[in-house]
This record gives structure tokens, C-alpha cells and sequence, in this order.
């Protein structure tokens, strides 16, 4: 313990010393100089594929996108199903405004890839976006069938259950398929009681299939989570009196 | 170590007679028990993962490693902490006062923001070396050739090697490089390029004085432990191997917490077994002594296996509360067994 404690110690004394070591964590922000460390870093580290994803995120972030799309490639090369560097390459095209070569790519990669949980989460948002409904659809089930708890990291609180739930209820949603869409909602808010998004979704499908009074249980079930949110409240509201003008 | 019952004395190549502790005598349990957990675990894990990597995802093998082996072997030092009357009563207040300063504090650091949690792979991979320590010592102890002089070598080989290794890791030189950037802790290339060769330096020196060392007490007729020895090439070997080598984040630490948990639950099962024993029954100590038995093995597993199941299920119902409750029984486990199981100390030689 001493000996762990003496080497962390040290390590930081000399960062005092030396002005280069110790970084402000504001300073750290600065997508340039993030650039310029993670480029040192992967000059030592050139065969991991982690370094040169994180080379390529910092690249992404200061908007170098050639760069970063070069950075998710090697990583992707140097493991080949990497998961988050798939999904980096993906973002990277996208902001380039090229958006059916890499969804391609992407597609292809999960079904490669079934248990790339975070690539059915992409594909699907990306084709409800796009209307392309029959592969969002196709992308949701994968999603769906996922174990969402491999996904989640050590130390992570994200929720990826709720997330699936949210969009399996939206893609059903836009295909009309309001009682499976509603089901969704509804499991997304067992899930995450505190998500205000299922419960609007849930009211607005409910009141699509005429049922007022369920959506009107459902929105006063969201009502005392609003607190502070005034967005929400007002959503809400609209949603309230739509609802006591629809007939079931 | 005294003499045990198996020992011979045998002449020495000097000409005097020195006490040769008979190999079979030189294990901890029995020869295969030793190599099935000790001995050979690092070689098994290494075979166990690669394999099963072939019909699962990476990913997936080093969740399941975590959540029921990494997450498990918790149970066994809290076993130890609160189920062995005299190891409680000897840190009454550690036992007591740390986990209610502790559990509160991960509690909040894992709502509010776990970065700083992150560093605790930092003590974690600090244990795996402590504990492979603590493994060389036994054996030393157990073949007679322990002196304070070796104990401190071992420490330095220990230390120098696996710091060699770590800052060779192409992945963990990433993992430390991120989680220290995340903090806002960055490191100068000069510092790491530093570390990496004065690691390796250190580690070379280190590896020449002990083979000196080692030369000298054959040619002094001082016994070597050839278990240690071989612990150390299996453990240093494999960690070279899955650090240095193979160096994938998802397998490299599957392997290393896969050997590490199967050497620390059948050791801590072992020493335990043989405390019970030697307690008077009492209804305080009841289930230490029951959950040790060899008959009741079978509890002995389950409750390590109740707890990664404990943990896998409890977090569809709170994420936060599970994720802190490992944390937190994670941090105990480092610290507890910091001073839990002392090779110095005479009871524990005695139930060895």
C-alpha cells in the first residue's frame, strides 16, 4: 500500500515540478492539445487498437475528420470486431454528410456482429430517421434480443434496456403498429420510472388509438416527475387537454 | 517455518547438514491441488479463455469472468473478516469503522461521478501482485529456504516485473493514459518512455541479483523453493503473455482475474477449512465452521457464485446500488486482505 501510494505520489509531485505533466482538467478540453497528446500516445502505442480509437475520438472532437475516420480504420484493423471504432467510423461519415455508404457499412458490420448492441441502437435510430422502416424494424429486434448486460461498463449507469424499449416503441410507432408500440412504452417505464420521454410517447400513442382516460393516467403518473422542467410540463399540459377532447 | 513431520535432513553439498523438507511437504494442500489452483491456474486460464473466445465474444467472457469470479471472491475475505472469531477480534474497529466510511463515499462517487472509480484498477492489478507475493512466500516458508533477505528479493522481483510488464502493455498503457486523462492527469512521453525503460531496467537488474542469489544458496547448500519458482513462471509467464502479447483488453484481463480468483477461493477455502477446524464450536463461529467443511463444499461455491448471481440480477432492479455495492465490497476485499492473511504471523503458519 505504501509502496502504490509512494509511486502515485511521486508521479504527481513531479507533475507539479514539471508544468508539461500536470494538466488543468479544463485545459484538457482543448480538442487541439487532446489531439497533439493521444498522437504521442499512439506513436508508443501503435498496435493498440484502444489508443488509436481514442486518438480518433479527440481527432473527431476537434473536427479533423479525415484524420479520425483514418484513426476508427486502423483501430477496426487491428481488431476487427471492435465495436466502438465501428461505431466511430460511422459517426465520422456521417458528419461528413454521407449517410447511406456508411450505414451500409455499418449494417454489414452487425450482422456480422450480432452482439454489438450499440450498432442495432445506430441502425435502427438512423433508418427510422430516414423512414426506412422495414430495416429499422429488422434493426429493433436485433437490438431487442440483445443481453444488455454485457453491454454495460463496470462503472456505467447508462440504461440500455430503456433506450431499446424507447426506440423499438417509436419504430413500431411509425408503422403504425400503436399496440405493440404502446407495449414498448409501457416496459420502458417499469424500466426507468424517471424517463419522461415513455411517458409522453405512451400518452401520444394511446391518444392515436383512443384511449383518453389511459393516456390521461399515464400523464398524471408523469406529472410529478416534471419538477424543473418546464419543457416537459407544458408537453404535458397540451397532451391533458388534447386527451379530454378525444373521444374513445 | 519449523521442521514438519514429513521433514529429512539430508548431508549438504557443503558438508554440513541442513533440514531438506520433503517435496510432497513443500505444497500447500496436496501436489494436485497445488497444481489445479496454484500452480497451473495461470496456465488453465489461459487455456480455458482462448477457448472459450472461440464460441463467445470477447466481451462477453470478461463480464461473465467479472461478475461471478472477480465479484465472487469477495465472499471468501468477507468469510474470513466476520465469520473467523479471532480475525475479527484482532480488527474489531477496521472491519467495523472502514466499511461505513467507505460505502457511503462509493455510494455517492458512483451517482455523482465515477470517474475517479476508474483508478481503483489501479490497487486492483496492485493486489494481483501482492497476492502472487504472498503465494511466493508461502512456498519459501514451506520448503524452509524463507530468510528476510529473500523475502525482500522476492518483493523486489515481484514489483519489478510485473511494473515491467504493465508499462509494456500496449492496452493497459492505454487504460492508464485514459483514466489518468479523464481525471485531467496527463503524462509527458518523456515520463512514460522514462518508465517503460527504467521499469525494464529495474526488472533486469532485480532478475540478475536473483539469479546471483539463487546460485549462491545451491552452491551454500540453502534450500530453494522449486514451487515458488515455478509459481513465478507460470504467473510472470502468463501475465506476459496476456498483457504484453496478446494485450486485448477483454481477454487479457478475462485470464488474469480468472487465475487470480481460482488461486485466492481455493487458497482462502483451504486455510479457512483448517481454522475451523481448530475452533471450539461455538454458535458465533457456526457457519464459518459449517460453510468450510469438506462436505459442505458445495455451500462454499454457492455463496460465491449467490453473490455474482446477486449482483447480475439486483442490477435490473438498481444499476446504482449494485455497481456501488461491488465497488464498495471490491475496496474491502483490497484492503482486508492487506492484513488478513500475514505469512509472518504464527497462527497462520500454523493452519499451513
Amino acid at each position: 500500500m505504501l509502496a502504490l501510494c509512494g509511486f502515485i505520489g511521486v508521479v504527481v509531485a513531479i507533475g507539479f515540478l514539471e508544468q508539461r505533466v500536470l494538466v488543468p482538467f479544463a485545459d484538457s478540453q482543448d480538442p487541439a492539445k487532446e489531439v497533439v497528446y493521444w498522437e504521442e500516445h499512439v506513436e508508443r502505442n501503435e498496435a493498440t487498437a484502444e489508443s488509436r480509437l481514442r486518438l480518433g475520438l479527440a481527432r473527431a472532437k476537434a473536427g479533423q475528420l479525415d484524420a479520425a475516420e483514418e484513426s476508427f480504420r486502423t483501430a477496426l484493423k487491428l481488431m476487427p470486431d471492435y465495436h466502438a471504432a465501428a461505431i466511430g467510423l460511422y459517426g465520422v461519415a456521417v458528419r461528413k454528410d454521407d449517410q447511406d455508404r456508411p450505414l451500409a457499412e455499418l449494417d454489414r458490420y452487425a450482422r456480422e456482429n450480432p452482439d454489438c448492441v450499440v450498432c442495432w441502437q445506430n441502425l435502427a435510430a438512423a433508418y427510422l430517421e430516414l423512414r426506412r422502416l422495414r430495416e429499422a424494424e429488422t434493426a429493433v429486434v436485433a437490438l431487442l434480443a440483445s443481453d444488455f448486460s454485457v453491454d454495460s461498463k463496470m462503472y456505467s449507469v447508462d440504461n440500455m434496456a430503456v433506450e431499446a424499449a424507447v426506440l423499438a416503441g417509436r419504430v413500431y410507432a411509425a408503422r403504425g403498429d400503436t399496440a405493440r408500440a404502446i407495449g414498448f412504452f409501457r416496459d420502458a417505464i417499469i424500466e426507468e420510472p424517471g424517463d419522461l420521454r415513455a411517458y409522453i410517447l405512451q400518452a401520444k400513442n394511446l391518444l392515436a388509438d383512443r384511449q383518453p382516460e389511459a393516456a390521461l393516467a399515464v400523464l398524471e403518473a408523469a406529472a410529478p416527475r416534471t419538477a424543473g422542467n418546464p419543457r416537459m410540463q407544458k408537453e404535458i399540459e397540451r397532451l391533458t387537454r388534447r386527451a379530454h377532447q378525444v373521444k374513445p | 517455518m519449523s521442521a514438519t513431520a514429513g521433514e529429512s535432513v539430508e548431508a549438504s553439498p557443503g558438508g554440513g547438514s541442513t533440514p531438506i523438507i520433503a517435496m510432497r511437504d513443500q505444497y500447500i494442500a496436496s501436489p494436485l491441488f497445488d497444481w489445479v489452483f496454484f500452480l497451473g491456474s495461470p496456465l488453465l486460464a489461459v487455456a480455458f479463455v482462448l477457448g472459450v473466445a472461440q464460441m463467445m465474444p470477447a466481451a462477453q467472457i470478461e463480464y461473465y469472468v467479472i461478475g461471478y469470479m472477480a465479484v465472487g471472491h469477495h465472499v471468501p475475505t468477507m468469510l474470513r473478516a466476520y465469520g473467523d472469531p479471532d480475525e475479527f477480534s484482532r480488527n474489531r474497529f477496521q472491519f467495523l469503522a472502514i466499511p461505513l466510511c467507505v460505502a457511503p463515499m462509493v455510494l455517492a462517487l458512483t451517482y455523482f461521478d465515477s470517474r475517479l472509480l476508474t483508478l481503483i484498477f489501479v490497487w486492483d492489478q496492485f493486489h494481483f501482485i501482492r497476492q502472487h507475493y504472498g503465494f511466493m512466500r508461502i512456498y519459501d516458508v514451506k520448503s524452509g529456504a524463507s530468510s528476510d533477505f529473500d523475502a525482500r528479493l522476492d518483493q523486489w522481483l515481484c514489483y519489478s516485473f510485473f511494473a515491467a510488464i504493465l508499462t509494456h502493455s500496449g492496452f493497459y498503457g492505454y487504460m492508464y493514459a485514459d483514466s489518468f486523462y479523464n481525471l485531467g492527469i496527463s503524462f509527458p512521453s518523456w515520463l512514460v518512455v522514462g518508465l517503460e525503460t527504467g521499469s525494464l531496467g529495474l526488472a533486469i537488474l532485480v532478475g540478475i541479483l536473483y539469479l546471483a542469489r539463487l546460485q549462491f544458496r545451491l552452491s551454500s547448500g540453502l534450500p530453494i523453493s522449486k514451487l515458488k519458482l515455478v509459481l513465478f513462471a507460470t504467473s510472470l509467464g502468463v501475465w506476459y503473455y496476456s498483457y504484453v502479447l496478446l494485450s486485448d483488453g477483454y481477454l487479457s484481463y478475462a485470464i488474469s482475474s480468472l487465475f487470480h480468483c481460482l488461486q485466492y477461493d481455493a487458497f482462502a477455502w483451504f486455510y479457512n477449512r483448517a481454522k475451523a477446524r481448530s475452533l471450539t464450536p461455538t454458535r458465533s463461529n457456526a457457519v464459518f465452521r459449517l460453510i468450510h467443511e469438506s462436505r459442505y463444499l458445495h455451500l462454499y461455491v454457492g455463496a460465491i457464485v449467490l453473490y455474482g448471481l446477486f449482483s447480475a440480477f439486483g442490477k435490473e432492479i438498481s444499476l446504482v446500488a449494485i455497481l456501488a455495492l461491488n465497488t464498495t465490497t471490491g475496496l474491502l476485499h483490497y484492503y482486508f486482505d492487506s492484513f488478513i492473511w500475514r505469512v509472518r504471523r504464527a497462527e497462520f503458519r500454523k493452519h499451513l
